[in-house]
């Protein structure tokens, strides 16, 4: 079976379901995790991203193939569920705004270009 | 650097600010947000975007302005010059452009019935021209509204005379703010958030940052801590109706594990709060870990090393407001720059998160009438000079 991410990077396979393609999408899988999940996923990460992104960067970032760019969904996600497991200590922290009504209006954005696609109507 | 527990610091140097408890009336008023409207946000110059959103001539942007009742369109001309008007056609009063953000050969038709403007607001072809035998084309070019711009910064005032220009508005900071390099950022990120909360409110937790030791205990905190002692701004200096905001670097900052592999890929937060290269005589000077600047009566420019950002914020009502956040960076080429933006911005964007938490909770509170005034402290100066500001133009004084 052929796997979802670049050879060598088998091991982040039980967490691909952190590969989000938007901040919006990896902050709600942030948010929906269990403390047991992200403390799994952040240790993995911990380890690995270093790796991923050391890998990653030998290619044009506008030029990744889908399982390259899973991988790096996968360490955009380590951003996220480190505030889970170095700030919070929670997955659900009480006193703050849902990101449905933070809009990161850049998720619209193409990736590794020069901000906001021209033209789109909104 | 040497922190005492200084107290009345500001007090002493900005006594015409004064020291009495302001009213919340303020804030809940209607009437007085009325007045905030014609004293404040129809005189002022107000920033309404940025020369990276009409990099080609024919390039524009439509920026809703509700405290006013219109909608602008912003437009790069073939001339190179920045432009601005009311976007409404002179036929019916539908709106010229109907994308936030596009692109023009020279030429804007109305979608309704075809009545084309050039980018100087030249009404250029009236459709069935000899049924309108009393339009007179060269007396319906669209309403124009004044429009400039300051280090990339546009810039709109809906005066139909502006009191100053856009280069004496902001006299009082463009020296100092002018001295930070903007050249080499891209947007890369940008959050809209409408709010039920008055827009001085909004604007509040982001004039102090006392309230990080607090409000920001899980998250901020850290790159302000302060062991022991009471949180005390490196700078908080007023020029007019401006003002800039100094962070004092942390008594001790220990990186999480996340933010030390971010660094080894990209600038980050490590490098943003970290101490300041010397900029040379004409650079920037930092006055603190990182410079929050007020530009009266609703725009920050927040200036850290590597890369800067800013806040709008739109007043809708007197209870609801809209929140504009953009970041710069330099632009990113691999992964490991991505991922280092993202952690930085993850880490901007939680805290604000927690302020906006807040927002909705005080506004709510604040109507019930129960209290009839509010306080604020030395470290709170900012705070009190915007609404002094504020009040100044209500009473026809600024």
């Amino acid at each position: 079976m052929p796997s979802s991410l670049p050879e060598g990077f088998a091991d982040l396979e039980p967490w691909i379901d952190w590969a989000q393609p938007t901040e919006l999408l990896r902050n709600h899988k942030r948010w929906s995790a269990t403390m047991a999940e992200s403390q799994g996923f952040y240790d993995i990460m911990q380890q690995r991203a270093a790796d991923a992104l050391s890998y990653l960067n030998q290619y044009p970032l506008t030029g990744l193939d889908a399982t390259q760019t899973r991988l790096l969904h996968l360490c955009l996600a380590l951003a996220e569920v480190a505030v889970t497991v170095e700030m919070y200590g929670e997955p659900q922290p009480k006193y703050v705004f849902p990101i449905d009504r933070f809009v990161p209006v850049h998720d619209g954005w193409p990736l590794g270009t020069t901000g906001p696609a021209m033209g789109g109507a909104r | 650097m040497s922190m005492t527990q200084a107290t009345g610091r500001f007090t002493a140097r900005y006594p015409n600010e004064g020291t009495a408890p302001i009213p919340v009336e303020r804030y809940t008023s209607q009437d007085y947000f009325e007045q905030e409207k014609s004293a404040v946000f129809k005189r002022k110059w107000l920033n309404v975007g940025h020369m990276m959103q009409l990099a080609r001539p024919g390039d524009y942007f439509v920026h809703q302005l509700h405290v006013a009742d219109t909608g602008i369109l912003v437009v790069r001309g073939k001339d190179g010059l920045v432009r601005a008007f009311h976007n409404m056609c002179s036929h019916r009063g539908v709106p010229i452009a109907w994308d936030q953000q596009g692109h023009c050969r020279g030429f804007l038709t109305c979608r309704f019935h075809g009545w084309v403007y050039d980018t100087t607001g030249k009404l250029v072809h009236v459709s069935d021209a000899e049924n309108f035998p009393s339009v007179d084309a060269s007396q319906n070019g669209l309403s124009s509204i004044h429009c400039g711009v300051w280090n990339g910064f546009i810039f709109v005032n809906l005066a139909p005379e502006p009191e100053e220009t856009l280069e004496e508005y902001l006299e009082p900071v463009s020296d100092h703010i002018g001295r930070y390099d903007f050249s080499g950022f891209v947007p890369a990120f940008s959050y809209r958030i409408d709010e039920n909360v008055n827009w001085k409110t909004l604007q509040e937790a982001q004039l102090e940052g006392w309230h990080l030791p607090y409000l920001h205990e899980k998250t901020l905190a850290r790159a302000v801590k302060v062991d022991g002692r009471q949180y005390r701004h490196s700078a908080i200096e007023l020029y007019g109706l401006h003002g800039v905001l100094g962070s004092p670097p942390p008594d001790s900052f220990t990186p999480p594990p996340t933010a030390m592999l971010a660094s080894q890929f990209g600038t980050g937060t490590v490098q943003a709060f970290g101490a300041k290269a010397d900029k040379g005589a004409d650079g920037y000077q930092f006055r603190g870990s990182f410079d929050f600047w007020h530009i009266f009566p609703n725009f920050f420019v927040g200036l850290l090393d590597g890369l800067f950002f800013t806040f709008n914020i739109w007043p809708v009502a007197v209870d609801r407001s809209i929140w504009e956040i953009k970041g710069y960076y330099p632009p990113v080429t691999n992964a490991g720059q991505l991922f280092a933006q993202e952690y930085s911005k993850v880490g901007l964007r939680d805290p604000m998160m927690e302020d906006c938490y807040t927002h909705e909770l005080m506004a709510a509170q604040l109507k019930s009438g129960a209290k009839t005034s509010l306080h604020f402290q030395d470290e709170e100066m900012l705070v009190r000079h915007l609404g002094n500001g504020v009040d100044l133009c209500v009473r026809g004084l600024a």
